[in-house]
């Protein structure tokens, strides 16, 4: 519905790539082929181990926050770290290092060069990053979600899958042509070695998903993650169709969000928070949400859309829900229109931002395409038949309307935030005029009266319990009528329970949502291969290959699920030392060695801190 | 509150900078009280009203900002409040007919006035007028 880029996108790309290196026929013969696979091989390694460094220390994503964590994951992802490690030294010996400068000669190698899963780690850190004093920073909405146990768990163990494809693969590409071990090069024995060590990757992940499943809404949340970029902003012309206005909602909201968190960001003192920006975004957000609840109304009076009674009357409350949102809305502007700043006529960006969302949310409810804001009187809703023909058209509106109600309570959480900052500096001024003969001041304002502040910061505060409630009925909405945007309601019960501490007991989540029940393709182990390599078609021979296959996986699963042992535990201890394969050619490992420095104190929300 | 006449006169008739900005400071807050009458969500113009608002009270902190503004009304019947149209059509029609005198008094007044703050002041709230008399007349400007 976005149109942007996922993580989802990019792991299935860096899946497929993986299916495409195993499906080039013939195996590397020569040393250049070999080559090829060793250095390709260590490219994914290589990503793979990156990612787990990412959730273990602490600077972007956070799974190892606290050493006495309770979770499995928390130790899983350290033997996941170390496993990942030992397998890239092991690539790395035979050639004496990693190749910074080596560029696949064969097809195989190609799809070997772990792009996708290059780039997928880039997207989550488009989200969060490390600002100039080493502490984290959220770069966007979707930030606290990424940066989730929950997130953080459901890639862990995305991880863990992709490894075990890695060592099915590369067992198959190491093999002697002869099958035999003793005819096996030290290069094929180092990607055998390498592929035992993704085994004990992916046992530790199997062990730690035993322990405590991965939900399968925490998967489908980490593979919507989208790449945080700010649209272009674009205004309607009158032409689009409806699935494109709602495009047009959901980026208008999109940008919204941002600009919200670049006004949060603000000093107090800022220019652009002031009473004018704050006036424009409320009359803007009053349409906005005036739209959304016209929208909703649409969409239930279709019984065909909603579906049993029930949904029709989460419409309802979804559109009741939406018109306080707009009262409220309506309230707050009202308290200031005699509010002034001492700087007045600044505007923030998300005012302007909020304008364009009412204006896409009505070029979407109203029949007129040439709707503007300026239009009246009475102006006829879209018909439903326009609207939503079918309940996949109408699950599109509801995501721009749930992406729209969404963006408008972030922005009242910042300027319910700013407008305190601003009463509290003492920058909320009235013109002179409006006060009594008797108030005397020789300037053209005064301080505002404290029951006027008052009023408006009480109306912020009903505008965010609106809002907040609209949000939640729209996401109901969504839930019954599978929109899209569910995708929103799962973000933000993710970064609920991350700022709840959930990390720390995490063995005692209770959700009785589905567990994801990723069993991994019944893809053939190192003896099974080896059975086929010889020639062997006995069914009984290559059965009992299988299941030898399944019990060493198992083994290691079982390994891994035992109470950490004391190797383990000095895994955990001396978890920085694994590092050390990664920053050898890492060009962040200056970053990453600082990121060891005590991380977790260092964290922190990028919200601004009240002052 | 004054007929639209009245408002109008009083803009048109000014005869310095520091009467028009006093009339002009009167017809934004005027503006203001006229589509908050107005701005119910069930009304037929319930958005341009909305968004007016905003406009109007942006206007007459436009003008507050000039330094010739008198800082007492020099209107006696300033500040009285009686509405002027029954309907959200008659309101918008009274706003859009303040906002056409203002803005081409305030057009003037930013080309002419003798303080760089007074223009700067008339070129804003000129805007603002600009922009409620678009949103009154369905767009039209």
């Amino acid at each position: 519905v976005t149109g942007l880029v996922t993580f989802g996108d990019l792991l299935e790309t860096a899946r497929r790539s993986l299916d495409q290196a195993g499906g080039v026929p013939g195996r590397p013969e020569s040393d250049r082929d070999l080559l090829d696979v060793t250095c390709g091989l260590d490219a994914v390694v290589t990503a793979v181990g990156r990612y787990l460094q990412d959730l273990t220390s602490g600077e972007g994503l956070v799974m190892y926050r606290s050493g006495a964590s309770r979770s499995p994951w928390a130790s899983a992802c350290v033997q996941a770290r170390q496993a990942a490690a030992d397998a890239a030294r092991q690539l790395r010996l035979p050639a004496g290092g990693q190749r910074p400068g080596w560029v696949a000669a064969s097809e195989r190698g190609q799809y070997l060069q772990a792009v996708a899963l290059t780039a997928g780690r880039d997207l989550l850190q488009t989200h969060v990053t490390a600002g100039p004093d080493g502490a984290r920073w959220h770069r966007s909405a979707w930030a606290p979600a990424v940066a989730s146990p929950a997130v953080s768990r459901a890639l862990t163990a995305e991880l863990g899958v992709l490894a075990r494809q890695v060592a099915v693969l590369g067992t198959g590409l190491a093999m002697s042509p002869t099958g035999g071990w003793a005819d096996t090069s030290p290069a094929r024995q180092a990607v055998a070695g390498a592929c035992q060590s993704l085994r004990v990757l992916y046992g530790s992940v199997r062990a730690a998903h035993r322990r405590d499943p991965v939900l399968a809404g925490d998967r489908d949340l980490l593979y919507a993650i989208p790449v945080s970029v700010m649209p272009g902003r674009e205004l309607p012309d009158g032409g689009e169709r409806v699935d494109v206005l709602c495009r047009g909602v959901i980026a208008a909201a999109e940008r919204l969000r941002r600009s919200a968190r670049v006004t949060a960001a603000r000093a107090a003192w800022s220019p652009e928070i002031s009473a004018a920006s704050l006036r424009h975004a409320a009359a803007a957000s009053t349409v906005a949400s005036h739209n959304c609840s016209v929208l909703l109304g649409s969409l239930g009076g279709q019984p065909g859309l909603a579906g049993s009674g029930d949904a029709a009357a989460r419409f309802a409350d979804a559109g009741e829900a939406a018109g306080r949102a707009r009262d409220s809305w309506l309230r707050a502007a009202r308290t200031l229109d005699q509010m002034t700043s001492d700087m007045p006529g600044h505007l923030a960006q998300d005012a302007d931002d909020a304008r364009d969302l009412a204006l896409w949310t009505g070029r979407l409810a109203y029949a007129d395409p040439q709707w503007t804001l300026a239009s009246g009187p009475n102006q006829p809703a879209r018909p439903v038949s326009d609207l939503a023909p079918g309940p996949r058209e109408a699950a599109v509106v509801v995501a721009a309307v749930h992406h729209a109600s969404d963006a408008l309570y972030q922005l009242v959480e910042v300027h319910q935030a700013k407008a305190r900052s601003i009463a509290r500096g003492g920058r909320f001024f009235v013109p002179t005029r409006s006060l009594p003969e008797s108030d005397e001041v020789a300037r053209p304002y005064g301080p505002a009266p404290a029951d006027r502040i008052g009023l408006v910061l009480a109306a912020y505060q009903d505008a965010r319990t609106a809002s907040s409630d609209a949000v939640v009925s729209i996401a109901d909405v969504a839930d019954v009528i599978r929109a899209p945007s569910r995708v929103l309601t799962q973000a933000r019960a993710a970064a609920d329970s991350a700022r709840s501490g959930e990390v720390a007991a995490g063995a005692t989540r209770t959700e009785p949502a589905e567990v994801v029940g990723w069993e991994p393709p019944d893809m053939p182990g190192p003896v099974a291969r080896t059975l086929h390599s010889l020639g062997v078609t006995s069914a009984d021979l290559l059965r009992r290959g299988a299941a030898i296959d399944r019990a060493g996986e198992q083994l290691l699963i079982d390994a891994c699920t035992q109470t950490p042992t004391q190797s383990q535990q000095t895994a955990v201890r001396n978890a920085p030392v694994a590092r050390s394969a990664w920053q050898s050619n890492s060009p962040d490992s200056r970053r990453s060695s600082r990121a060891e420095q005590p991380a977790r104190q260092r964290q922190r929300e990028s919200r601004e801190a009240e002052p | 509150m004054a007929s639209m006449s009245e408002v109008q006169e009083r803009i048109a008739s000014a005869s310095s900078v520091p009467e028009l900005l006093d009339a002009a400071y009167e017809a934004f807050d005027d503006v203001l009280a006229v589509v908050r009458q107005h701005d119910d969500p069930g009304g037929g113009l319930f958005i341009p009203m909305v968004m007016a608002a905003a406009s109007a009270a942006e206007g007459r902190d436009a003008i507050c900002g000039a330094p010739s503004l008198p800082p007492r009304s020099l209107h006696a019947g300033a500040g009285e409040r009686t509405g002027p149209a029954d309907t959200a059509q008659a309101a918008a029609a009274w706003v859009a007919g303040v906002c056409e005198v203002l803005v081409e008094r305030l057009a003037g007044a930013a080309s002419s006035a003798g303080e760089a703050g007074d223009r700067g002041a008339c070129l804003d709230a000129g805007w603002s007028a600009r922009e409620i008399r678009a949103l009154m007349r369905g767009g039209r400007a």
